[in-house]
Protein backbone atom coordinates (compact mmCIF):
# COMPACT_ATOMS: atom_id res chain seq x y z
CA UNK A 1 0.00 0.00 0.00
CA UNK A 2 1.73 3.23 -1.05
CA UNK A 3 1.30 6.45 0.87
CA UNK A 4 -1.25 7.92 -1.54
CA UNK A 5 -3.47 4.89 -0.95
CA UNK A 6 -3.16 5.39 2.79
CA UNK A 7 -3.96 9.09 2.46
CA UNK A 8 -6.99 8.53 0.23
CA UNK A 9 -8.38 5.76 2.40
CA UNK A 10 -7.91 7.91 5.49
CA UNK A 11 -9.63 10.89 3.87
CA UNK A 12 -12.52 8.77 2.57
CA UNK A 13 -13.10 7.32 6.01
CA UNK A 14 -14.55 10.66 7.13
CA UNK A 15 -16.93 11.07 4.21
CA UNK A 16 -19.71 9.09 5.88
CA UNK A 17 -19.38 10.98 9.16
CA UNK A 18 -22.70 12.54 10.12
CA UNK A 19 -22.08 16.27 10.38
CA UNK A 20 -23.87 18.42 12.91
CA UNK A 21 -26.11 21.30 11.94
CA UNK A 22 -25.97 24.72 13.58
CA UNK A 23 -28.64 23.89 16.16
CA UNK A 24 -26.85 20.73 17.24
CA UNK A 25 -23.54 22.58 17.59
CA UNK A 26 -25.28 25.27 19.63
CA UNK A 27 -26.97 22.63 21.83
CA UNK A 28 -23.70 20.81 22.51
CA UNK A 29 -21.99 24.05 23.45
CA UNK A 30 -24.78 24.99 25.83
CA UNK A 31 -24.92 21.56 27.49
CA UNK A 32 -21.22 21.54 28.27
CA UNK A 33 -21.15 25.05 29.68
CA UNK A 34 -24.45 24.63 31.59
CA UNK A 35 -23.37 21.37 33.20
CA UNK A 36 -20.03 22.97 34.05
CA UNK A 37 -21.80 25.83 35.83
CA UNK A 38 -24.08 23.47 37.79
CA UNK A 39 -21.10 21.32 38.81
CA UNK A 40 -19.17 24.39 39.94
CA UNK A 41 -22.10 25.57 42.09
CA UNK A 42 -22.54 22.16 43.72
CA UNK A 43 -18.82 22.06 44.47
CA UNK A 44 -18.97 25.57 45.96
CA UNK A 45 -21.92 24.64 48.19
CA UNK A 46 -20.29 21.44 49.43
CA UNK A 47 -17.18 23.46 50.22
CA UNK A 48 -19.26 26.04 52.09
CA UNK A 49 -20.95 23.28 54.12
CA UNK A 50 -17.58 21.73 54.93
CA UNK A 51 -16.07 25.02 56.13
CA UNK A 52 -19.24 25.95 58.05
CA UNK A 53 -19.52 22.60 59.83
CA UNK A 54 -15.79 22.58 60.66
CA UNK A 55 -15.94 26.05 62.23
CA UNK A 56 -19.16 25.20 64.07
CA UNK A 57 -17.63 21.97 65.43
CA UNK A 58 -14.51 23.70 66.72
CA UNK A 59 -16.51 26.53 68.35
CA UNK A 60 -18.96 24.12 69.99
CA UNK A 61 -16.30 21.76 71.31
CA UNK A 62 -14.26 24.72 72.61
CA UNK A 63 -17.39 26.06 74.32
CA UNK A 64 -17.99 22.68 75.97
CA UNK A 65 -14.38 22.51 77.10
CA UNK A 66 -14.51 25.89 78.85
CA UNK A 67 -18.09 25.75 80.20
CA UNK A 68 -18.93 22.19 81.21
CA UNK A 69 -18.03 21.56 84.83
CA UNK A 70 -19.66 18.18 85.44
CA UNK A 71 -17.50 15.14 86.34
CA UNK A 72 -18.48 13.65 82.95
CA UNK A 73 -16.97 16.65 81.10
CA UNK A 74 -14.62 14.61 78.90
CA UNK A 75 -17.32 12.08 78.10
CA UNK A 76 -19.55 14.91 76.90
CA UNK A 77 -16.70 16.43 74.86
CA UNK A 78 -15.83 13.07 73.27
CA UNK A 79 -19.50 12.46 72.38
CA UNK A 80 -19.76 15.93 70.83
CA UNK A 81 -16.48 15.45 68.97
CA UNK A 82 -17.75 12.14 67.58
CA UNK A 83 -21.03 13.69 66.47
CA UNK A 84 -19.50 16.78 64.89
CA UNK A 85 -16.62 14.75 63.52
CA UNK A 86 -19.05 12.48 61.63
CA UNK A 87 -20.89 15.53 60.34
CA UNK A 88 -17.68 17.15 59.11
CA UNK A 89 -16.51 13.86 57.61
CA UNK A 90 -19.77 13.58 55.67
CA UNK A 91 -19.29 17.12 54.30
CA UNK A 92 -15.66 16.38 53.43
CA UNK A 93 -16.61 13.13 51.71
CA UNK A 94 -19.30 14.88 49.63
CA UNK A 95 -16.94 17.68 48.66
CA UNK A 96 -14.19 15.24 47.77
CA UNK A 97 -16.47 13.20 45.51
CA UNK A 98 -17.57 16.22 43.50
CA UNK A 99 -14.13 17.81 43.51
CA UNK A 100 -12.62 14.70 41.95
CA UNK A 101 -15.46 14.38 39.49
CA UNK A 102 -14.85 17.87 38.19
CA UNK A 103 -11.11 17.39 37.91
CA UNK A 104 -11.48 14.18 35.97
CA UNK A 105 -14.52 15.27 33.98
CA UNK A 106 -12.83 14.81 30.66
CA UNK A 107 -15.78 12.59 29.77
CA UNK A 108 -19.01 14.47 29.89
CA UNK A 109 -21.56 11.67 30.10
CA UNK A 110 -19.83 9.50 32.73
CA UNK A 111 -19.01 12.65 34.74
CA UNK A 112 -22.65 13.73 34.61
CA UNK A 113 -23.92 10.28 35.59
CA UNK A 114 -21.52 10.02 38.52
CA UNK A 115 -22.23 13.51 39.84
CA UNK A 116 -25.99 13.01 39.52
CA UNK A 117 -25.72 9.76 41.49
CA UNK A 118 -23.63 11.33 44.26
CA UNK A 119 -25.68 14.51 44.63
CA UNK A 120 -28.98 12.62 44.37
CA UNK A 121 -27.90 10.44 47.30
CA UNK A 122 -27.15 13.52 49.40
CA UNK A 123 -30.41 15.26 48.45
CA UNK A 124 -32.37 12.14 49.45
CA UNK A 125 -30.34 11.82 52.64
CA UNK A 126 -31.12 15.43 53.60
CA UNK A 127 -34.77 14.98 52.71
CA UNK A 128 -35.13 11.85 54.83
CA UNK A 129 -33.40 13.61 57.73
CA UNK A 130 -35.87 16.47 57.58
CA UNK A 131 -38.80 14.11 57.76
CA UNK A 132 -37.22 12.63 60.89
CA UNK A 133 -37.79 15.97 62.61
CA UNK A 134 -41.42 14.95 62.79
CA UNK A 135 -40.51 12.11 65.16
CA UNK A 136 -38.45 14.28 67.50
CA UNK A 137 -41.40 15.51 69.66
CA UNK A 138 -42.60 11.96 70.27
CA UNK A 139 -39.08 10.75 71.03
CA UNK A 140 -38.63 13.62 73.47
CA UNK A 141 -41.85 12.91 75.36
CA UNK A 142 -41.00 9.23 75.54
CA UNK A 143 -37.51 10.14 76.82
CA UNK A 144 -38.94 12.42 79.51
CA UNK A 145 -41.38 9.76 80.61
CA UNK A 146 -38.62 7.16 80.77
CA UNK A 147 -36.49 9.60 82.79
CA UNK A 148 -39.24 10.04 85.35
CA UNK A 149 -39.75 6.31 85.52
CA UNK A 150 -36.05 5.58 86.17
CA UNK A 151 -35.86 8.48 88.66
CA UNK A 152 -38.78 7.19 90.70
CA UNK A 153 -37.23 3.73 90.82
CA UNK A 154 -40.61 1.98 90.57
CA UNK A 155 -41.24 -1.32 88.88
CA UNK A 156 -44.73 -0.50 87.64
CA UNK A 157 -44.50 1.95 84.77
CA UNK A 158 -48.11 3.12 85.38
CA UNK A 159 -47.00 4.49 88.80
CA UNK A 160 -44.94 7.12 86.97
CA UNK A 161 -47.95 8.75 85.26
CA UNK A 162 -49.21 10.81 88.29
CA UNK A 163 -45.72 12.38 88.71
CA UNK A 164 -45.47 13.65 85.14
CA UNK A 165 -45.97 17.42 85.04
CA UNK A 166 -48.36 17.74 82.11
CA UNK A 167 -47.86 21.50 81.76
CA UNK A 168 -44.08 21.17 81.46
CA UNK A 169 -44.42 18.34 78.94
CA UNK A 170 -46.82 20.43 76.85
CA UNK A 171 -44.44 23.41 76.97
CA UNK A 172 -41.44 21.34 75.82
CA UNK A 173 -43.54 19.58 73.22
CA UNK A 174 -44.82 22.91 71.84
CA UNK A 175 -41.30 24.30 71.50
CA UNK A 176 -40.11 21.16 69.70
CA UNK A 177 -43.15 21.00 67.39
CA UNK A 178 -42.90 24.69 66.45
CA UNK A 179 -39.15 24.34 65.98
CA UNK A 180 -39.66 21.32 63.72
CA UNK A 181 -42.37 23.07 61.74
CA UNK A 182 -39.99 25.95 61.06
CA UNK A 183 -36.94 23.74 60.50
CA UNK A 184 -38.53 21.36 57.99
CA UNK A 185 -39.48 23.91 55.29
CA UNK A 186 -36.35 25.97 55.98
CA UNK A 187 -34.06 22.98 55.56
CA UNK A 188 -35.96 21.82 52.51
CA UNK A 189 -35.60 25.29 51.01
CA UNK A 190 -31.83 25.23 51.53
CA UNK A 191 -31.60 21.66 50.25
CA UNK A 192 -33.41 22.75 47.09
CA UNK A 193 -31.45 25.99 46.72
CA UNK A 194 -28.04 24.46 47.34
CA UNK A 195 -28.33 21.10 45.63
CA UNK A 196 -31.70 20.08 44.20
CA UNK A 197 -31.96 22.83 41.57
CA UNK A 198 -28.42 22.13 40.32
CA UNK A 199 -29.15 18.42 40.34
CA UNK A 200 -32.21 19.05 38.14
CA UNK A 201 -30.05 21.13 35.80
CA UNK A 202 -27.54 18.28 35.50
CA UNK A 203 -30.36 15.81 34.82
CA UNK A 204 -31.71 18.11 32.11
CA UNK A 205 -28.22 18.35 30.54
CA UNK A 206 -27.90 14.58 30.57
CA UNK A 207 -31.33 14.21 28.98
CA UNK A 208 -30.47 16.69 26.22
CA UNK A 209 -27.09 15.04 25.67
CA UNK A 210 -28.75 11.63 25.31
CA UNK A 211 -31.29 13.08 22.89
CA UNK A 212 -28.46 14.39 20.70
CA UNK A 213 -26.70 11.02 20.92
CA UNK A 214 -29.91 9.20 19.98
CA UNK A 215 -30.56 11.55 17.05
CA UNK A 216 -26.98 10.96 15.83
CA UNK A 217 -27.38 7.20 16.12
CA UNK A 218 -30.71 7.25 14.26
CA UNK A 219 -29.15 9.21 11.39
CA UNK B 1 -19.38 42.44 18.56
CA UNK B 2 -22.06 41.12 20.96
CA UNK B 3 -21.76 37.62 22.44
CA UNK B 4 -24.83 36.54 20.47
CA UNK B 5 -23.30 37.65 17.15
CA UNK B 6 -19.97 36.14 18.09
CA UNK B 7 -21.65 32.83 18.88
CA UNK B 8 -23.56 32.88 15.58
CA UNK B 9 -20.34 33.53 13.66
CA UNK B 10 -18.56 30.82 15.63
CA UNK B 11 -21.29 28.23 15.06
CA UNK B 12 -21.29 28.95 11.29
CA UNK B 13 -17.52 28.56 11.08
CA UNK B 14 -17.57 25.36 13.12
CA UNK B 15 -20.36 23.94 10.98
CA UNK B 16 -18.21 24.54 7.90
CA UNK B 17 -14.98 23.12 9.34
CA UNK B 18 -16.28 20.50 11.79
CA UNK B 19 -14.52 17.77 9.79
CA UNK B 20 -11.33 18.88 11.53
CA UNK B 21 -12.79 18.04 14.95
CA UNK B 22 -13.93 14.63 13.70
CA UNK B 23 -10.48 13.90 12.28
CA UNK B 24 -8.63 14.94 15.42
CA UNK B 25 -11.07 13.05 17.67
CA UNK B 26 -10.71 9.93 15.52
CA UNK B 27 -6.91 10.16 15.54
CA UNK B 28 -6.62 10.46 19.30
CA UNK B 29 -9.47 8.22 20.45
CA UNK B 30 -10.24 4.71 19.42
CA UNK B 31 -13.48 4.28 21.32
CA UNK B 32 -16.69 5.99 20.20
CA UNK B 33 -17.49 7.24 23.69
CA UNK B 34 -14.05 8.81 24.07
CA UNK B 35 -14.38 10.37 20.59
CA UNK B 36 -17.70 11.98 21.53
CA UNK B 37 -16.20 13.43 24.70
CA UNK B 38 -13.13 14.74 22.93
CA UNK B 39 -15.41 16.29 20.31
CA UNK B 40 -17.27 18.10 23.12
CA UNK B 41 -14.08 19.26 24.78
CA UNK B 42 -12.59 20.57 21.54
CA UNK B 43 -15.82 22.39 20.76
CA UNK B 44 -15.89 24.09 24.14
CA UNK B 45 -12.18 24.91 24.00
CA UNK B 46 -12.67 26.44 20.54
CA UNK B 47 -15.53 28.57 21.82
CA UNK B 48 -13.56 29.70 24.86
CA UNK B 49 -10.57 30.64 22.67
CA UNK B 50 -12.62 32.17 19.87
CA UNK B 51 -12.87 35.57 21.55
CA UNK B 52 -9.09 35.88 21.45
CA UNK B 53 -8.85 34.65 17.83
CA UNK B 54 -7.15 37.55 16.04
CA UNK B 55 -7.96 36.30 12.51
CA UNK B 56 -4.30 36.59 11.54
CA UNK B 57 -4.37 33.02 10.30
CA UNK B 58 -7.09 31.05 8.52
CA UNK B 59 -9.90 29.82 10.78
CA UNK B 60 -9.19 26.20 9.81
CA UNK B 61 -5.50 26.59 10.72
CA UNK B 62 -6.38 28.10 14.08
CA UNK B 63 -9.03 25.42 14.60
CA UNK B 64 -6.52 22.63 13.94
CA UNK B 65 -4.10 24.19 16.41
CA UNK B 66 -6.68 24.42 19.21
CA UNK B 67 -8.11 20.96 18.45
CA UNK B 68 -4.69 19.30 18.43
CA UNK B 69 -3.62 21.05 21.62
CA UNK B 70 -6.83 19.95 23.35
CA UNK B 71 -6.45 16.38 22.14
CA UNK B 72 -2.79 16.21 23.15
CA UNK B 73 -3.48 17.57 26.63
CA UNK B 74 -6.31 15.03 27.04
CA UNK B 75 -3.98 12.33 25.73
CA UNK B 76 -1.48 13.17 28.46
CA UNK B 77 -4.20 12.76 31.07
CA UNK B 78 -5.24 9.31 29.96
CA UNK B 79 -2.62 7.48 28.02
CA UNK B 80 -4.70 4.36 27.75
CA UNK B 81 -7.04 5.74 25.08
CA UNK B 82 -5.62 3.56 22.40
CA UNK B 83 -6.10 0.39 24.45
CA UNK B 84 -8.72 -2.15 23.46
CA UNK B 85 -8.28 -1.55 19.79
CA UNK B 86 -10.18 -3.76 17.42
CA UNK B 87 -8.56 -7.15 16.83
CA UNK B 88 -5.94 -7.56 14.13
CA UNK B 89 -7.49 -8.05 10.73
CA UNK B 90 -5.16 -9.32 8.02
CA UNK B 91 -5.99 -7.40 4.87
CA UNK B 92 -5.21 -8.18 1.29
CA UNK B 93 -6.18 -5.46 -1.11
CA UNK B 94 -8.13 -7.00 -3.99
CA UNK B 95 -8.90 -5.09 -7.18
CA UNK B 96 -12.57 -4.65 -6.34
CA UNK B 97 -13.20 -4.23 -2.67
CA UNK B 98 -16.47 -4.99 -0.97
CA UNK B 99 -17.89 -2.54 1.58
CA UNK B 100 -16.69 -4.76 4.41
CA UNK B 101 -13.19 -4.93 2.97
CA UNK B 102 -13.08 -1.15 2.58
CA UNK B 103 -14.18 -0.76 6.18
CA UNK B 104 -11.52 -3.21 7.34
CA UNK B 105 -8.87 -1.34 5.40
CA UNK B 106 -9.91 1.98 6.91
CA UNK B 107 -9.88 0.43 10.36
CA UNK B 108 -6.39 -0.91 9.75
CA UNK B 109 -5.13 2.53 8.73
CA UNK B 110 -6.69 4.18 11.75
CA UNK B 111 -5.19 1.52 13.93
CA UNK B 112 -1.76 2.08 12.42
CA UNK B 113 -2.06 5.85 12.93
CA UNK B 114 -3.15 5.16 16.50
CA UNK B 115 0.23 3.52 17.11
CA UNK B 116 2.11 6.75 16.32
CA UNK B 117 3.02 9.05 19.18
CA UNK B 118 0.97 12.20 19.82
CA UNK B 119 3.33 14.57 17.99
CA UNK B 120 3.62 12.27 14.97
CA UNK B 121 -0.16 12.00 14.82
CA UNK B 122 -0.50 15.78 14.77
CA UNK B 123 1.96 16.15 11.89
CA UNK B 124 0.61 13.32 9.76
CA UNK B 125 -3.03 14.36 10.15
CA UNK B 126 -2.16 17.83 8.81
CA UNK B 127 -0.07 16.40 5.99
CA UNK B 128 -2.80 13.97 4.94
CA UNK B 129 -5.29 16.82 5.08
CA UNK B 130 -3.18 18.62 2.42
CA UNK B 131 -1.69 21.29 4.64
CA UNK B 132 1.58 22.79 3.38
CA UNK B 133 4.85 22.63 5.31
CA UNK B 134 4.49 26.28 6.34
CA UNK B 135 1.05 25.73 7.87
CA UNK B 136 2.14 22.50 9.55
CA UNK B 137 5.10 24.37 11.06
CA UNK B 138 2.78 27.17 12.23
CA UNK B 139 0.26 24.81 13.83
CA UNK B 140 2.69 22.39 15.47
CA UNK B 141 5.36 24.92 16.37
CA UNK B 142 8.25 23.03 14.76
CA UNK B 143 10.61 24.60 12.21
CA UNK B 144 9.69 24.37 8.53
CA UNK B 145 12.91 22.56 7.63
CA UNK B 146 12.16 19.97 10.27
CA UNK B 147 8.63 19.34 8.98
CA UNK B 148 9.84 17.64 5.78
CA UNK B 149 12.25 15.39 7.67
CA UNK B 150 9.61 14.43 10.21
CA UNK B 151 6.97 13.70 7.56
CA UNK B 152 9.36 11.45 5.69
CA UNK B 153 10.16 9.52 8.89
CA UNK B 154 6.53 9.22 9.89
CA UNK B 155 5.54 7.96 6.43
CA UNK B 156 8.17 5.22 6.64
CA UNK B 157 7.13 4.35 10.19
CA UNK B 158 3.44 4.25 9.27
CA UNK B 159 4.07 1.93 6.33
CA UNK B 160 6.15 -0.32 8.56
CA UNK B 161 3.38 -0.47 11.18
CA UNK B 162 0.83 -1.22 8.47
CA UNK B 163 2.90 -4.10 7.17
CA UNK B 164 3.25 -5.48 10.67
CA UNK B 165 -0.48 -5.24 11.26
CA UNK B 166 -1.32 -6.68 7.87
CA UNK B 167 0.82 -9.75 8.32
CA UNK B 168 0.19 -10.02 12.05
CA UNK B 169 3.88 -9.55 12.91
Amino acid sequence: MDFNDIKNTWKNSFEEEKLLNKNEIEARLKIKSRSGTALRKIKRNYKFELIFSSILSVIFIAWLFFNVTSPNKYMVIISAALFFGSLTFLCWSNYNKVKNTIITSDRLKPALLKTIKDVEWYVKFNKSNFTKFMLIPFALVFGLFLGFHVGLNTEDIRATIPYVDTKEVIKILSVVVIGSLIMIPLSQYFNKKMYKQHLDELKQCLKEFEEIEEANNND
Amino acid sequence: MSTENLRTEFVSLVEKHQGIIYKVSRMYCDKEECRQDLFQDILLQLWQSFQSFKKQSKFSTWMYRVALNTAISQFRKKKNNTENLTPDIPINVPEEETYKEKEDRRELIHKAIGKLNKAEKAIIILYMDDYGYEEIAEITGISMSNVGVKISRIKTKLQKILKELEYGL
